[in-house]
C-alpha cells in the first residue's frame, strides 16, 4: 500500500519563517561517504560521515519582517544557523540547525518572482514518523 | 458551497466591468453585444502553484465593437486590451499572453477580437 503525504510546511527560523505557502519544492538529501580499505579478512567499508543538504524553491514573499525569504536573508548576511522543519502532513518531520549557504531571486517578464535556497545542515537531521503501514 | 474557481471568474468579471460596461459575460453566451469581454476557462485551468495554493487561469476574450474599418477595430481592441490589463492586475491577478487580433464568429456576427490569458492564485 502506498501513503500519499499531503499537507505540507516548511518553515525556516532565523527571527522569523514560515514559508508553506510560498513553497513550490523542497528537498532533503543526506549522502553518507565511506573509505573502503583492505583487510587480512577482506574489505571493510569506514563510514566517512555524512553530509546533509536542503533545497528549497519558493515563491518570493517579499516580507522582509516576518517572510520566508527575509528569514533566510537574514541568516545568510549574518554568517548564522537557524533552525528548519519540513513537515508533511500530521505523521512525518524533518529538522535541524543548518547554515543558508546560497539564496537566489529570479525575475521573468512573463511571471511571478521564484526564488531558490540551499542550506547545509549541522549534525544529523532529525526525523519523526509516526504512520502506521 | 463556494469555490475558488467561482469565485475567481466572478471577481474577474467585476474588474472588467468599469472598462467594458454591461457587456461583461461570465460565461459564454449564445449571442453577444459589443465591445464584449468573454470569460472561459483557461488550459489548463487550475494546477498546483505552491503547496497550499493553486493558479487558475482564465481565458478572456475581448471582442470590438462592429464599427466601420478595420482600423477602427485595431484602435478600438488596443485601447480596450490595455485598460483591461490594468484593470487585472490592479484587482491582484496577473495577465499572461495576450493572443493575436482575429475574426471570430458569435451567434449571426462576426467580430474583431483577442484573447486575453489571466492567471489567479487562490488558496487550497
Amino acid at each position: 500500500m502506498t501513503t500519499a503525504i499531503t499537507g505540507k510546511l516548511c518553515t525556516f527560523t532565523y527571527g522569523a519563517k514560515d514559508g508553506s505557502a510560498q513553497i513550490t519544492t523542497a528537498s532533503v538529501d543526506e549522502s553518507a561517504s565511506s573509505e573502503t580499505i583492505q583487510t587480512l579478512g577482506g574489505s571493510v567499508a569506514v563510514p566517512q560521515g555524512v553530509e546533509s543538504t536542503i533545497s528549497c524553491d519558493f515563491l518570493y514573499d517579499g516580507d522582509t519582517a516576518g517572510g520566508f525569504y527575509g528569514a533566510l536573508k537574514a541568516a545568510l548576511d549574518a554568517g548564522g544557523s537557524g533552525t528548519f522543519e519540513i513537515t508533511g502532513g500530521d505523521t512525518s518531520a524533518w529538522s535541524g540547525e543548518a547554515i543558508v549557504t546560497s539564496l537566489s531571486a529570479e525575475m521573468p517578464a512573463d511571471g511571478a518572482v521564484t526564488c531558490s535556497a540551499e542550506l547545509t545542515v549541522s549534525g544529523p537531521v532529525g526525523w519523526a514518523d509516526d504512520i502506521v503501514p | 458551497m463556494t469555490n475558488p474557481l467561482t469565485v475567481s471568474r466572478n471577481a474577474l468579471a467585476d474588474a472588467l466591468k468599469p472598462i467594458v460596461g454591461t457587456n461583461v459575460y461570465a460565461a459564454p453566451p449564445s449571442q453577444i453585444v459589443t465591445p464584449a469581454a468573454v470569460l472561459m476557462s483557461g488550459d489548463p485551468w487550475a494546477e498546483p502553484v505552491t503547496w497550499t495554493k493553486t493558479q487558475v487561469r482564465w481565458a478572456v476574450t475581448l471582442a470590438a465593437g462592429q464599427i466601420g474599418s478595420n482600423e477602427d477595430a485595431y484602435t478600438q481592441l488596443e485601447q480596450l486590451v490595455w485598460e483591461v490589463v490594468d484593470a487585472v492586475r490592479a484587482a491582484g491577478m496577473a495577465v499572461g499572453t495576450v493572443g493575436g487580433m482575429r475574426s471570430q464568429r458569435y451567434g449571426q456576427a462576426e467580430v474583431a477580437a483577442i484573447e486575453l490569458e489571466v492567471r489567479v492564485q487562490v488558496d487550497d
